[in-house]
């Protein structure tokens, strides 16, 4: 029990990190970010009365006469409330109006993606060194490193110029056919999400799936010269068991315990990926609040991107205890 | 930027599963120059050694030749617009031209010139501080080490793009913000590894030798223990330039960075601001990128490559010479 | 290949249905980067139901290569090169005459739908198996039904995520598909039982297991079939001593319980004096002597033996000055010419460095000693075999001799 108490301890610690640099980060800027965001607004010809520059100000800590610590309470408190303050690129909403919106697009996003690439992955880094030496992992390998290489945003501008503008075969923006279909439990509209997704999932999945291939292989390359998997051998066993219970059931821990550190590229890559898709995530309204300095809207999706990353870790790391025996003895002891 | 599970393998990369590249232990108290200098060499073995190092590192430095005489080659100036706009490659053009005329592969060489010096420079810096903080966490243990891991550990888990964004956004733009922005969302997954490698280190008989002889602590950790964690950390440092290359170009494609200077990024940014896409401008949004992946792919393999001479059982090809009809009969 | 002289080692008037596996001219050659190692070299050699071999010699000398070649276990870049594995497996009746039945073409699938209860063994021919001939399904069915191994450590032979339990079960399931998981069950918690660990440790994962009782699930999961064969690799070279001593005892015990026949690997030869029938010394990738222990211990053969048995102090007799055999086994990629040995050798004279010694009967007293070794060839040595003083002399002169360099 120590250990999990340990890790839920710094994940709340890492939390309330992440929950402070967001405070103090508009705080150590240099110049008055809210001068900046109402000469913008003025540039396009919106006018803000003075009550709402005193609140935006307020947010970002400039020209109030509040010392820092109790700008802090009152940030934590607002945080609290839900309150993120107001977006001012989508009409002066709520920000967690617009993060709401948007989440779920990008979780289902997420989701559907990074759970291909691990699968495919796995799979994958499973075969080829299962297969090492074969014409699949010499061809393939070398293909992945390059592949991996490869920023996310110009994957999805490639991907999205071969198969949205020259071949036509999918839709170059947007989650849903917005014109036909209306949303809702409707197979229409349900079609319509699936064939706005393949892209953006493809672009992410392209681009990360290299990444635990290759971790797999090698863990699995290092564990199938364990005695347990000659053992297995020795025992008479079907292939596949061998294969999946000795071997693949070892190999896959790395790849589980590096999910973290993973993840956070990923979801950055899937940020851009949604920005170059205009996929109606929060990666495509962060493109817009950075586009027009809309600060409190960038820092409630990185608070929320940040908070959502390290719950996906925690439970990772949750269920690397169920697959690894050897970290539950230390947990109970 | 899927890298961070496969760069973890460098994590392994310690000198006891090193068999013969790195040398396990050093003289007593040889000289520290001397040792740094077999360190040298062993980097230089490991770059000639192995193929994929040997293939990495010569796209690598031909990079680094075209950054440093690229712009002297350059036909055009890259940032002069003339009426010939949006041209696709031609013998006057070699890669087209942008919407506003400007020459593509004028612009290619001084972008590869500003996206690898900073590339290299802020990569530097990254495994500068990496090292700093894994070698004194790693070295002095204790209540130091705690606050130390904890900070680098909170900093691996919070996602590093968006915090970017997020910091980038309030600062003045450039490519200062824009490095020290990539310093503070880079710098954890490295000095984790060093403060592993220094941990280890800290209680072999040289490090206990040089603490006997009353040598000041800084001197242990920067003269007696660095320079036996050099193969590590110019692996790290190769690791490091992906993500900060990788960081860099997506900061300037939204917009964050200097968007007057010619960049790989800011190429892109204009290629993508232009609406390329739907012109079919192929020829000014895909070199660029193609320059990101190649050198991100040629420093990858890199460290693949090192990560091959540590553990020869990774290498893809089996030694040619075993009689075919023995690998049949050998199936178990 | 050099058959004839081999031959003539198997003792002709031998009732043929008491061996149980016999070793032919067995090669393995490392494909290295830098060049072709031959790890094994024609080893011949022959076991019988429910003797115990002890193999012998120092690490690299080709044991643990030889016993995995056996098993066909080899991994790349090691390969057989040459020579056969004969297994005769048990007479029919035991057998619950499945195997003979089985033709060849249905094995493809690996398992065998006759027969209710007994492992299912679709090998071709119940008199003789051909080891190195096996088809992968055949060679599945083979394994552990008639031929089980015990790893060096028994930490890196369990599966670190799997009870051992299901370690156990998992043979059972494999090769006897109709056994119902009670069954499995009461059979796997009946096997630690035979190895002395209290039934609930199945569902105990290998770290929570000491050392001693790791050994010992492996062994129970090596009797899971009670094999005919069990092959022992250093199986106690990771334990502590008093550890060992009992592990040993066990395997002692339980090889005579099951008239298992054994193959144990080992450094370590005063282990074998009291464990093994048959003590086998291979060097550099030959077989230098093969004799009972009775045999081995009063007469060590070969300078090389007599060397080694030596090189552990003996609690009785007089104190030796000698040590141990001065140098150190050859590099297999650059083995001596002639005997591997002679450069070690304190004997060693003109044809040690040319000729290469076959393994031929010792003396006329003793027929199944058999030694490689010119000492002991009339031709190259009329005068006949020097005595055991003779061995002391020239050793502790060879001791001496180093100590002064």
């Amino acid at each position: 029990m120590r250990h999990l108490l340990r890790r839920i301890l710094f994940y709340l610690f890492a939390a309330w990190a992440a929950i402070t640099l967001n405070f103090l980060i508009p705080r150590l800027a240099p110049g008055d970010p809210a001068a900046v965001l109402l000469g913008n607004l003025q540039s396009r010809g919106i006018h803000v009365g003075s009550a709402y520059l005193k609140a935006i100000q307020a947010e970002l800590g400039y020209n109030t006469g509040d010392p820092l610590p109790i700008q802090y309470l009152d940030y934590l408190n607002s945080l609290l409330h839900g309150n993120l303050g107001v977006a001012v690129t989508s009409s002066f909403e709520p920000v967690t109006n617009v993060i709401g919106r948007d989440i779920f697009w990008s979780l289902g996003l997420g989701l559907v993606s990074v759970i291909l690439s691990f699968a495919l992955g796995c799979l994958l880094g499973i075969v080829m060194a299962w297969k090492r030496g074969s014409l699949l992992d010499t061809i393939l390998s070398p293909l992945l490193n390059f592949l991996s290489a490869i920023p996310y945003f110009w994957m999805a501008l490639l991907i999205l110029y071969i198969f949205g503008f020259e071949l036509r075969w999918f839709p170059l923006t947007g989650g849903y056919d917005e014109l036909n279909v209306d949303p809702g439990w409707t197979l229409d509209f349900i079609a319509s999400v699936i064939y706005h997704g393949i892209l953006p999932a493809l672009t992410i999945v392209i681009a990360s799936v290299a990444g635990w291939m290759l971790t797999m292989r090698n863990s699995m390359i290092t564990t199938l010269s364990e005695d347990y998997v000659l053992m297995a051998k020795a025992k008479g066993l079907r292939t596949s068991r061998i294969m999946f219970a000795y071997a693949a059931r070892n190999a896959i821990l790395p790849n589980v315990a590096g999910f973290a550190i993973s993840l956070g590229f990923i979801v950055g890559g899937q940020l851009l990926t949604e920005m170059v898709f205009s996929y109606p995530g929060i990666g495509y309204s962060l493109l817009q609040a950075v586009q027009n300095q809309d600060y409190s809207l960038m820092q409630g999706i990185f608070l929320v991107v940040a908070l959502g990353v390290l719950g996906a870790n925690f439970l990772a790391e949750l269920s690397y205890t169920f697959l690894d025996p050897r970290v539950r003895l230390e947990r109970s002891a | 930027m899927s890298l961070g599970k496969d760069l973890q393998h460098v994590a392994t990369l310690e000198p006891e599963t090193i068999p013969s590249t790195f040398p396990k232990k050093f003289p007593r108290r040889d000289s520290r120059l001397a040792r740094l200098g077999e360190n040298l060499r062993l980097v230089w073995r490991v770059l000639t050694s192995n193929r994929k190092v040997a293939i990495g590192s010569s796209i690598v430095a031909f990079f680094l030749l075209v950054a440093i005489f690229g712009p002297m080659l350059a036909p055009y100036d890259p940032t002069a617009t003339s009426r010939l706009s949006e041209t696709p490659p031609s013998a006057a053009h070699w890669l087209g031209t942008t919407a506003t005329g400007q020459d593509i592969f004028s612009q290619l060489l001084y972008g590869t010139r500003s996206s690898v010096f900073w590339g290299f420079l802020t990569g530097l810096l990254v495994t500068l501080v990496s090292v700093v903080v894994g070698l004194v966490s790693g070295y002095f243990g204790g209540i130091i080490d705690e606050i130390l891991s904890l900070v680098t550990n909170v900093f691996l888990v919070i996602p590093a793009l968006p915090l970017a964004i997020v910091a980038v956004g309030y600062f003045p733009k450039g490519p200062l913000t824009i490095a020290l922005v990539i310093i503070l969302t880079n710098w954890s997954f490295n000095a984790r590894l060093l403060r592993a490698q220094t941990l280890s280190m800290r209680s072999r008989e040289f490090v206990t030798a040089a603490r006997a002889s009353g040598e000041s602590v800084w001197r242990i950790i920067f003269f007696e223990i660095f320079p036996n964690e050099i193969g590590i950390v110019a692996a790290a440092f190769v690791s490091t330039v992906i993500f900060v290359l990788l960081a860099w170009t997506a900061l300037e494609f939204l917009g964050l960075g200097d968007i007057n200077t010619v960049s790989w990024g800011s190429m892109l940014y204009w290629a993508q601001q232009s609406d390329s896409i739907f012109s079919g401008l192929w020829w000014w949004f895909a070199p660029p990128g193609c320059c990101i992946a190649l050198l991100g792919a040629a420093l990858a393999l890199i460290n693949f490559g090192i990560d091959e001479i540590a553990d020869p059982r990774l290498r893809s090809e089996v030694s040619e010479h075993v009689p075919k009809e023995l690998k049949e009969k050998a199936v178990t | 290949m050099p058959m004839t002289d081999n031959q003539s080692l198997r003792t002709p008037n031998d009732q043929s249905n008491g061996i149980l596996l016999e070793v032919r001219d067995l090669s393995v050659d490392y494909y290295a980067v830098n060049g072709i190692v031959h790890a094994v070299k024609e080893v011949s050699f022959e076991l019988r139901r429910g003797e115990i071999l002890g193999l012998a010699g120092e690490s690299g000398c080709g044991k643990s290569t030889l016993a995995y070649a056996i098993s066909r276990l080899l991994r790349p870049p090691a390969y057989i090169t040459g020579g056969q594995v004969l297994y005769h497996p048990r007479k029919p009746e035991k057998r619950e005459a499945t195997s003979h039945i089985v033709a060849v073409s249905d094995l493809s699938t690996g398992q065998s739908a006759h027969n209710g209860t007994a492992p299912a063994s679709p090998l071709p021919s119940p008199e003789t198996i051909d080891v190195l001939r096996l088809s992968p399904a055949q060679l599945r069915a083979f394994r552990w039904n008639e031929m089980a191994i015990v790893f060096q450590s028994a930490m890196n032979a369990l599966n670190p995520v799997m009870t051992i339990g299901t370690q156990i079960m998992d043979v059972l399931k494999t090769h006897c598909p109709d056994m119902s998981a009670a069954d499995r069950k009461e059979r796997a918690a009946e096997l630690l039982k035979l190895v002395g660990i209290a039934p609930d440790r199945l569902r105990s994962y290998p770290h929570e297991l000491s050392g001693g009782m790791r050994q010992r699930a492996v062994i129970a999961i090596a009797l899971a079939l009670t094999p005919e064969l069990i092959i022992m690799d250093e199986p106690t070279t990771a334990l502590d001593v008093v550890v060992q001593r009992e592990i040993l005892d066990l395997i002692s015990s339980l090889c005579r319980e099951f008239s298992t026949a054994l193959i144990f690997i080992t450094h370590d030869l005063s282990l074998l004096l009291e464990l093994a029938d048959t003590i086998a010394v291979m060097y550099a990738g030959k077989m230098v002597e093969k004799a009972s222990s009775r045999e081995f211990y009063a007469h060590p053969r070969h300078p090389y033996s007599y060397g080694l048995l030596n090189s552990f102090p003996k609690l009785h007799g007089p104190i030796r000055r000698m040590a141990g055999i001065p140098g150190s086994p050859p590099d297999l990629r650059a083995v001596p010419a002639g005997c591997a040995f002679h450069p070690r050798c304190p004997f060693a004279w003109q044809p040690c460095q040319q000729l290469e010694p076959q393994l031929r009967p010792s003396t006329a007293e003793t027929p199944r000693q058999l030694v490689a070794c010119h000492l002991y060839d009339a031709h190259q040595r009329p005068e006949g075999p020097p005595s055991s003083a003779e061995f002391a002399a020239r050793y502790e002169a060879l001791a001496e001799g180093s100590a002064i360099v």
